[in-house]
């Protein structure tokens, strides 16, 4: 073999491959999180490069909600999951999940002044406590017989309702407590309330990974690797050095921590320089709302169309057809046909991208509305004018393009506009196939700002300057087409 | 111009059957005018929708010159004879003269903008080209509807109640519209049950009853 062909080979073998991970940068510190714009960080990541490194990969984060993750995992979106997820019987029994990467305890937190705040777990009996869903300590609180509250919005969501009097206590494991659960008016009791411990996830067959990534940590333990990534973050306890069989790193400060807290008191976003980096990333999720609910209203206009021609004109058959298309698709959740588009269909061995996925379900489901819509703008319409049309020599083809359809539209376009500016809205659902669009960026933005007031503001003023051009454009039109209706004799 | 030949045209309808139409014969030589007089439910709607090709039958024959339509066919009538609806049916988002140039113009016909100008100034809308429909009175609406349904140079003309929609004074402007028409040649069918109508036209006259058509005078 000639020297170039080696080099070739040779460059072949040590091409990194990616390593897809999982992670909701929604969720916040420590794990994962955005900030500034752009730039994304937390001891979760840095574990992810030093694991990554270790297998000769490069790592690629894939963005996803924190429900969704393990089905992304499972449908083969990402090669593992890294993002706080803790090792129970039952994940250890559906998935391939590694050695710990982490162990500490459960933490309760209560309102300072609160006098008859619980302290034990059986404390927690009957009264309100919040916690995160899918927890280990939801099923604690489920055990105990506490009145679970939990939150999809985020982290730091529980604190806030407890702090606003509308739970009792927070139960989460230490790392959430640590950097949430500490606000103004909240004590973080120091007792242990049972221990827990996060584990990266792999497919249930994908054996070699799991085994690479053991040996990667077992390496990065020894090295002082891992122990000090949480040592810097201060996540470093007493179970942790128990579970890893080393001793708890000495001399180094928790300056991630440190400089979490310190960020309290920062200026606000839009004071400091970041607040162009806030508005470009708001920007490009704007874009892609606005790109993904135009396509999705061309393919609702089209196909709702046909079904409402269908409805009207088609042949008993197809009539039918189109009916049983409208009411399934008018009648089920949205968010069920996307989840089953995109992580469904796989089963069948149809595999859509995110963009794709998310297009076509919210086409699909809007198509119905159009399709309504559209139906009644063709029955509005006297059936003498298609008689009219075909006595003066017109195909039903020309009757229904010149002389009913004009006539149909005038009726069909207000609410066709109501609906894009719904769909518009509803385009925030595509977050759960990892299309990061406005709101979602919106969710990734404010868990890293704190703000959810002023944030959310901007938000709804996109929104707004999305949504409004169109009913503008909507009302100039049935001015237009409502011309010969104006004029009298 | 030739004629028009129904020959015994029948049509049931429904669950269980029921005759519309009930071996119905007529012809109207070229530039003759039959008035078919018949109370609401008598067939009347039914005999004219068959005539223009929008309904089939079920047995007899409508020819139209040297074209003849058996059973089971309806389009070869379509666009061959012109009908002018009892509700007039203009086209609400066109212009007077698009109304009467659209479906010619469809079917790449030139010379369809030349007549149609020529036949709404004859009926007197020559000033009203670019008027919406929604702004005319009855009685133009109606012009406009004849001069639509002459511009595709039909080979015969029908007529579903004319005088029902318009003014005691407009009334006797139909008859004159017949005549006009009947002066160019074309054999027509007009159906209503206004009397005075059918009195003032030099027509024979018929009259249907449940689907059964029978002369009714020597006109």
């Amino acid at each position: 073999m000639s020297v170039p062909g080696l080099v070739v080979l040779a460059a072949l073998a040590t091409a990194p491959i990616e390593l897809r991970w999982g992670a909701d940068a929604e969720g916040g510190a420590p794990f994962l999180f955005e900030e500034p714009p752009g730039r994304f960080q937390g001891f979760e990541l840095e574990l992810v490069e030093a694991l990554a490194a270790r297998l000769g990969r490069t790592p690629l984060h894939v963005q996803g909600p924190f429900a969704q993750l393990l089905p992304l995992l499972e449908r083969g979106d990402v090669d593992v999951v890294i993002n706080g997820i803790e090792v129970t019987p039952d994940r250890e029994r559906a998935y391939g999940l590694t050695r710990p990467y982490w162990a500490g305890p459960e933490r309760l937190t209560v309102r300072s002044g609160d006098t008859h705040a619980p302290s034990t777990l059986a404390d927690l009996r009957g009264r309100p406590v919040g916690t995160l869903p899918g927890t280990l300590a939801e099923r604690m609180l489920r055990a105990a017989g506490a009145d679970v509250r939990t939150y999809d919005g985020g982290q730091e969501d529980p604190y806030r309702d407890l702090l606003l009097g509308r739970t009792d206590a927070v139960l989460l494991e230490a790392p959430v407590s640590l950097y949430y659960g500490e606000l103004p008016g909240l004590r973080t009791l120091p007792a242990s309330m049972g221990e827990t411990r996060y584990a990266v996830v792999t497919r249930r067959g994908d054996a070699a990974l799991q085994a690479q990534l053991d040996a990667a940590l077992a390496a990065l333990i020894a090295d002082g690797t891992l122990p000090r990534i949480l040592a810097r973050w201060g996540l470093w306890t007493e179970e942790t050095a128990r579970v890893l069989g080393v001793s708890t790193p000495s001399g180094i400060e928790p300056v991630e921590l440190e400089r979490w807290r310190a960020r309290a008191s920062a200026p606000a976003w839009w004071r400091g320089g970041g607040a162009g980096a806030v508005l470009g990333a708001l920007g490009r999720g704007a874009l892609i709302t606005l790109a993904i609910s135009l396509a999705s209203m061309a393919l609702a206009i089209l196909l709702g169309g046909m079904l409402a021609l269908a409805r009207v004109y088609g042949p008993r058959p197809l009539q039918l057809l189109a009916l049983g298309y409208v009411e399934l698709f008018r009648g089920t959740p949205l968010l069920l046909q996307l989840i089953v588009v995109y992580y469904g269909l796989p089963e069948i061995g149809v595999r859509l991208s995110p963009w794709v996925a998310g297009w076509l379900a919210l086409g699909l489901n809007y198509a119905a509305a159009e399709a309504e819509n559209d139906r009644a703008g063709l029955l509005s319409v006297p059936g003498a004018q298609m008689d009219a049309a075909r006595v003066l020599g017109m195909s039903r083809w020309q009757g229904l393009r010149h002389v009913v359809a004009p006539q149909a539209i005038r009726v069909a376009l207000p609410p066709v506009t109501n609906d894009f500016i719904a769909l518009l809205k509803d385009s925030s659902l595509v977050s759960i196939v990892t299309v990061t669009e406005l709101t979602k960026t919106y969710g990734t933005l404010a868990a890293a700002t704190r703000d959810h007031l002023g944030l959310g503001l901007v938000v709804a003023a996109l929104y707004l300057g999305l949504g409004l051009p169109f009913a503008r454009l909507s009302r100039w039109l049935e001015g237009r087409l409502a011309r010969h209706l104006e004029v009298r004799g | 111009m030739s004629g028009l030949a129904v020959a015994g045209l029948s049509r049931s309808v429904g669950m269980p059957r029921r005759r519309v139409l009930d071996d119905v014969s007529l012809e109207v030589a070229a530039g003759e005018v039959a008035v078919v007089l018949g109370s609401s439910g008598s067939g009347k709607s039914t005999l004219l929708r068959c005539l223009a090709g929008l309904e089939r039958f079920d047995a007899g024959s409508v020819s139209l010159g040297a074209l003849r339509v058996g059973p089971s066919a309806r389009s070869p009538l379509l666009g061959q004879v012109g009908l002018v609806f009892q509700g007039v049916e203009l086209f609400p988002h066109l212009r007077v003269l698009q109304n009467c140039t659209l479906a010619p113009r469809l079917r790449h016909d030139s010379g369809a903008e030349r007549r149609a100008l020529e036949l709404l100034g004859r009926l007197g809308m020559g000033d009203r080209l670019d008027a919406w429909p929604q702004a005319l009175s009855g009685g133009e609406r109606q012009r406009v509807a004849i001069a639509r349904a002459l511009v595709c140079q039909p080979a015969a003309l029908l007529w579903d109640e004319p005088t029902s929609a318009l003014d005691p004074e407009r009334k006797r402007e139909v008859a004159t519209h017949v005549e006009e028409v009947a002066a160019r040649g074309i054999p027509q069918v007009v159906v209503t049950h206004d009397a005075e109508l059918a009195g003032a036209l030099r027509a024979r006259h018929f009259a249907l009853e449940k689907g059964r058509l029978r002369r009714v005078d020597a006109g």
